[in-house]
């Protein structure tokens, strides 16, 4: 898992069980699903939730030579892979003469849409805005589109490069961002938004957030 | 033969033909592409939807998530997966 290949054929095989409802006929029309379907889909889901997790705490993503979080890499992927099925129905949909797609079931490209939205909103959220984007922009690419990414064991020596170098781990990447910019809040990284906080805790009279807490109201 | 290849049977005379799929670590990626474009195409694509073979997919994420909790933290993941 620590080369590129074999780190997207993990990422590849979990996005597709993610969306995998949206692929499958026995989900649409109100079907009779297998006893044992549902059931199987999810379990593989939290076990590929586990291996991100084990993935995250073991190695650290550099693109571009930013460390970035593994969630931007995949809601990034999913995003795009999501909006590249939307785009591909919607342009197949076009070319049937009765509009319709899908084998084994009759679906019109808007209820297939829908239902790759109602996985990609119970799944990862976050990844819905970045499929918006992609969708408006007609996003046709099934396969990464970003940096190759370089896969680094975490150990104290490379985090100590790594916060060397940057504020650490960015949870947006600076060459392609995907998620929403609340321009209240700020950059989106956590380390910078943490300086940002003490640099502001001295003029509080308090001093600490803690205490600041413990104080009551003047009677 | 790789996935997302398009092929066709071709027989000279009445026959039956017999056929199995499998799915391959090195070519994971080519075989979840063509699952959602043969899904999307339907029978204009493909005469079998192979429906039942979703749940070697499901089951191949659960043995690598398995898996990988037992290799070494320095990777070699799949170097010790035999697939």
């Amino acid at each position: 898992m620590s080369s590129e290949v074999e780190f997207f054929d993990i990422l590849y095989l979990g996005t597709f069980v993610t969306l995998s409802r949206a692929f499958d006929c026995r989900f649409y029309g109100g079907k009779k699903l297998p006893p044992t379907l549902v059931s199987e889909m999810n379990h593989a889901l939290g076990h590929f939730d586990g291996l991100l997790l084990t993935f995250a705490s073991r190695f650290i993503i550099l693109l571009g030579g930013q460390p970035v979080r593994l969630s931007y890499v995949v809601d990034r992927l999913l995003g795009e892979f999501a909006a590249a099925s939307v785009v591909f129905a919607r342009s197949v949909g076009d070319l049937y003469p009765n509009g319709t797609v899908g084998i084994g079931v009759d679906l019109t490209p808007d209820v297939f849409a829908a239902s790759v939205e109602g996985c990609l909103q119970e799944s990862r959220r976050n990844a819905f805005h970045y499929y918006s984007r992609c969708l408006d922009g007609s996003h046709s690419h099934f396969l990464w589109t970003g940096p190759i990414p370089q896969i680094v064991p975490r150990s104290a020596r490379s985090l100590a490069v790594v916060s060397l170098g940057t504020f650490g781990e960015l949870l947006d990447y600076p060459g392609e961002l995907i998620y929403p910019v609340d321009l209240e809040l700020g950059p989106s990284s956590p380390v910078v938004a943490a300086q940002s906080e003490k640099r502001r805790l001295p003029e509080n009279a308090g001093g600490s957030i803690g205490n600041a807490k413990k104080q009551k109201p003047a009677s | 033969m790789p996935p997302g290849v398009p092929h066709w049977v071709l027989g000279t005379s009445n026959c039956l033909c017999v056929g199995r799929h499998f799915y391959a670590k090195s070519t994971i990626r080519q075989s979840v592409i063509s699952i959602v474009q043969s899904f999307i195409l339907g029978s204009a694509l493909t005469n079998d939807e192979n429906i039942e073979a979703r749940s070697l997919l499901f089951r191949l994420l659960v043995f690598w998530a398995l898996r990988i909790d037992k290799s070494d933290v320095n990777g070699g993941f799949f170097s010790s997966c035999k697939l």
